[in-house]
């Protein structure tokens, strides 16, 4: 399954992507077209190596054989402020610095369209307030960083993303240390930038479920391979989330949206999964025993 | 609520707050300049200074432009020198206390100095050479031995800090062979001083300065970006590791160009970025700031040095007397809220 | 090989070195003298040779050395223990330049006093400077972590310093003294200054050596310390005098020395695994011995002076210090 056709309106795209850490290989020769103005997401186990394909794809590491190219050309060769005026980034952990407040903050999203002189003008005051209230957070402009809760400083990382003005975002596990509730804020704002702006996401969530919610396109990863990809209904089988995660599972419609819901099954039934299953009929109109 | 216009307001405020305190500092310095240049054994008023300066030729016209001239000047631009490299040190390795003189740098060419003066009986521009190779080829051993993956700031600054204790200890081992009147000699430029501040003596600092400085002024603008961690850096269109790297060579070449011509004058380059820190509370790189900060502390601990103090101290005595309760008082504050400058 | 036999070995070995090293140090010097010469100096007062002369001077300086290596050694392993930090050292946690600034002021204030009053002077200011450095070092959230500690330590001592500097730069005539005394050095032992010393060095040793549990479980870090029933402030105290007592006596014999404090118990560490009651005993042993090899090594070096050991040991230190610092995990023990 590792080879996917070709999509003409993809920009970013993986070719023949391995990494080596340590020594070890964590990524197979990697080839993937991110859908352009869909919403992608990546899952896989813990070590699947889903976090190194997203760093590559950032440019945050290099790959060590194949490139990844931004409109046809290798990301690595094009000047970085060019490729940050059209692929913008939000890693895990980012740091803020002691003190800074939310405008300023979310300002420097608009450093790769400063001049060489970093002069600023009152465009880019426009569109750090239309990022803000996008987010939810222009109350909060003037506030220091380590005043928010969780919930509020992931907006306002979002915000500082969106202040890039970027067409492809990638986010890196956007919902980690959230709430439930915050984590779907998170997601819904997410999908709005996509829906509104047609912009293309990729991005990392270790929730199943809401991975199968919010994304057009699914990439599953497991051993440092792309081992399943299409929509949520084509890739979210019992059959594959026991391949990338060896979890045994039933998969039943989500009951609001009607995407496919994972519902693990207990560790005694894991046991006699084999069992089980020839006991229920697979797929998703199943019900637990 | 804040609108657009709102924010514009509230940045130009602080941008205005900025240039105020940082105009207030340059009329500080060149007071303070101005009175260096008149105050001495024999006190000149400010018109005198001025004809001198503007080329009238007087009695007194060696003593202004052949003594205090370049005293004053390479207060200055050492004190500028020291706070630009200081402050650099400190935000991008994020701690308050990684100034150079603490990880080893100054260390590096104090060594090296005090070796030229007892072996060689180096005096001048030799030894100025000498002590920036030794600051410059102490920076690179500290950073090769500090490029092990992992967090640059943490480690370089115990590598740094092992690399001090190695190199004092060096010193001192020199200093304890050497007869007496070679120690007080090398002892007083281990202090820092200005009393060699010549013309000759000044030219390798003035042209080491603005051949320099421009770069560090220009790549500051992209500091604000590499605070907010490689990864966003990376997304936001920065090469951080190659920034840093370019923004640290400045700054070592700064402090080891300053240090050459006038010895480690004791917490400029720590202080000066703390200091400016507070005075423009909103700004994260506060370089301008910090490098008039730097001159207003070298300019005032030697006026202070010359003309109020019981003995002639070097100047480097003062700023330790002024510096060693501040930086006691920043360290306990630093702990206490968390690790910033 | 199991742990008893690990430790029966190291023993052995230990005491066989310190041996070696202590007859090395009576035997060479910049005048080597002969086994039988040593016999004859100990065994009959009236021989008076330049032979016997200095066994007899190095007598007590082999002793000063065993002693000074001893404190710092196991000053060091309870300083590394209770603050968790493998970087911890007394030397570099200001000991050092808050004894030389008080001896500066001493020597400035009152001329030249007795050599048992300096100590006492000494003693003070090491004392002054490290319980500084440990207030600095561990306030704040997170306690005291091995950045802040070394970083608290080097500032202290460069305020130290500065103050120093200050006393000493209008003042030629107390500059020959301080320059000596600066450097760590052994040479100069007294008998009479044993005497002055050893209440301090038997208090301190007693408060370090009855910290062995304590470090074991603070190893576990604070919050299951206080779980298994340490009571963590009180554990920490009783270390950090008996550490600061033996650091500040030792500085004060034989004036700064760096770097034993951290050497010798990642040697223990090395040899015989991370219980503090193998580490404590056998950091006093390494300490001895490498300040006594180090003294003879500068004798032996650059005859027919002689290297101080303070500088000797920084040599071999500063080295170790940076090689622990490239390790991967240097945030804890």
């Amino acid at each position: 399954m590792n080879v996917i056709a070709p999509r003409s309106d993809s920009r970013l795209h993986a070719e023949q992507v391995s990494v080596n850490f340590d020594g070890h290989r964590v990524l197979h020769a990697v080839d993937l077209h991110l859908p352009a103005g869909e919403i992608s997401v990546f899952v896989g186990a813990n070590g699947s190596g889903k976090s190194t394909l997203f760093r590559a794809l950032a440019r945050l590491i290099a790959p060590h054989d194949g490139r990844v190219t931004l409109d046809g050309q290798s990301i690595s060769h094009l000047p970085t402020r060019q490729v940050a005026q059209t692929l913008a980034l939000l890693p895990q952990n980012p740091i803020a610095p002691d003190g800074i407040i939310v405008a300023d903050l979310v300002g420097r999203g608009r450093y790769p369209h400063l001049g060489a002189f970093g002069r600023w003008s009152h465009g880019d005051d426009d569109i750090v307030k239309a990022s803000l209230d996008a987010t939810g957070v222009a109350d909060l402009a003037q506030r220091r960083i380590e005043e928010l809760s969780g919930g509020q400083r992931q907006r306002v990382w979002l915000a500082m993303t969106l202040a890039q003005r970027a067409d492809i975002v990638l986010l890196d596990e956007p919902t980690t240390f959230l709430d439930v509730r915050h984590q779907i804020d998170t997601l819904e704002l997410i999908a709005e930038l996509n829906r509104d702006h047609g912009t293309t996401i990729g991005m990392v969530l270790h929730d199943l479920n809401l991975a199968s919610r919010y994304a057009d396109h699914l990439f599953a990863i497991a051993g440092g391979r792309i081992v399943a990809t299409g929509t949520p209904e084509e890739v979210i089988t019992p059959e594959t989330v026991k391949s990338v995660y060896d979890l045994e599972c039933i998969v039943v419609p989500d009951p609001v949206t009607g995407s496919p819901l994972v519902v693990p099954l207990q560790r005694q039934a894991q046991r006699d999964a084999h069992t089980i299953r020839q006991n229920i009929p697979p797929g998703r109109d199943a019900t637990l025993p | 609520m804040s609108s657009s216009a709102t924010l514009r307001l509230k940045r130009q405020q602080r941008q205005r707050r900025t240039r105020l305190v940082n105009a207030l500092l340059a009329l500080t310095v060149c007071s303070l300049a101005v009175l260096g240049l008149c105050l001495g054994v024999q006190s000149l008023a400010l018109d005198q200074v001025f004809n001198i300066l503007i080329g009238q030729s007087t009695e007194q016209s060696f003593v202004v432009t052949g003594l205090r001239l370049p005293r004053v000047l390479t207060a200055v631009v050492a004190g500028a020198a020291f706070g630009f490299a200081g402050v650099t040190f400190q935000v991008l390795l994020r701690n308050p206390l990684a100034s150079p003189d603490i990880i080893g740098i100054s260390a590096g060419a104090s060594a090296s100095a005090v070796a030229g003066i007892l072996l060689f009986g180096a005096t001048g521009l030799a030894l100025t050479g000498l002590a920036l190779m030794g600051g410059l080829a102490t920076a690179a051993v500290i950073f090769l031995l500090s490029q092990r993956g992992g967090t640059l700031g943490l480690r370089l600054i115990l590598v740094g800090i092992g690399c001090a204790a190695l190199l004092t200890a060096v010193t001192q081992w020199m200093l304890a062979r050497a007869n007496q009147w070679d120690v007080l000699a090398a002892l007083r430029w281990l202090t820092g001083s200005l009393n060699s501040a010549f013309w000759p003596a000044l030219w390798p600092l003035l042209s080491g300065f603005a051949l320099v400085a421009p770069f560090l002024l220009f790549a500051a603008r992209s500091v604000p970006v590499l605070q907010l961690g490689d990864d966003v850096a990376t997304g936001l269109g920065v090469r951080p590791r190659r920034l840093r790297a370019t923004l640290l060579i400045i700054a070592v070449l700064l402090i080891a160009v300053a240090t050459a011509t006038t010895g480690p004058i004791a917490f400029v380059a720590l202080l000066a970025g703390p200091i400016a820190s507070r005075l423009v509370r909103r700004e994260s790189f506060p370089l301008v700031t910090a490098g008039l900060t730097g001159a207003i502390i070298v300019l005032s601990a030697d006026l202070v040095s010359q003309h109020l103090a019981p003995v002639n101290y070097p100047v480097g005595v003062v700023t330790g007397l002024i510096g060693a309760p501040f930086l006691l008082f920043l360290l306990a504050r630093a702990h206490r809220q968390g690790i910033s400058i | 090989m199991n742990r008893a036999r690990r430790f029966a070995v190291t023993l052995t070995l230990s005491v066989t070195a310190l041996a070696l090293t202590s007859v090395a140090s009576i035997v060479w010097g910049s005048r080597d003298v002969a086994i039988s010469e040593v016999i004859t100096a100990l065994t009959d007062p009236s021989a008076n040779g330049i032979a016997e002369a200095a066994v007899r001077e190095r007598i007590p300086r082999t002793i000063l050395g065993l002693l000074v290596g001893a404190a710092l050694g196991l000053s060091g392993a309870v300083m590394q223990g209770i603050t968790r930090n493998p970087l911890a050292d007394p030397g570099l946690s200001g000991v050092n330049a808050g004894a030389a600034f008080a001896v500066v002021s001493a020597l400035a204030l009152a001329g030249t006093p007795a050599p048992g009053t300096l100590m006492w002077v000494a003693l003070a200011g090491a004392t002054l400077a490290a319980i500084v450095t440990a207030v600095l070092g561990s306030a704040g959230p997170g306690g005291a972590s091995p950045l802040k500690l070394a970083l608290a330590g080097a500032a202290v001592s460069a305020v130290c310093a500065s103050l120093t500097n200050a006393v000493l730069l209008p003042r030629v005539d107390i500059m020959t003294e301080y320059r000596f005394w600066q450097i760590g050095s052994i040479g100069g032992a007294d008998v009479h200054l044993f005497a002055a010393a050893a209440p301090f060095l038997i208090v301190g040793g007693v408060f370090a050596l009855s910290s062995m549990r304590a470090l074991n479980t603070l190893a576990l870090g604070d919050e299951l310390a206080t779980g298994v029933g340490l009571h963590v402030p009180r554990a920490r105290l009783v270390g950090a005098t008996g550490a600061v007592m033996l650091a500040g006596t030792a500085t004060a014999l034989a004036g700064p020395i760096v770097f034993v404090g951290l050497v010798a118990p990642h040697v223990a560490r090395l040899l015989l695994g991370s219980d503090y009651r193998w580490i404590l005993p056998a950091s006093v042993g390494f300490g001895a011995i490498l300040v006594v090899a180090a003294d003879v090594l500068g004798r032996i070096l650059s005859r027919p002076s002689e290297i101080e050991v303070g500088i000797t040991l920084c040599l071999i230190g500063a080295p170790i210090f940076i090689a622990i610092a490239r390790r991967n995990r240097i945030a804890q023990l």
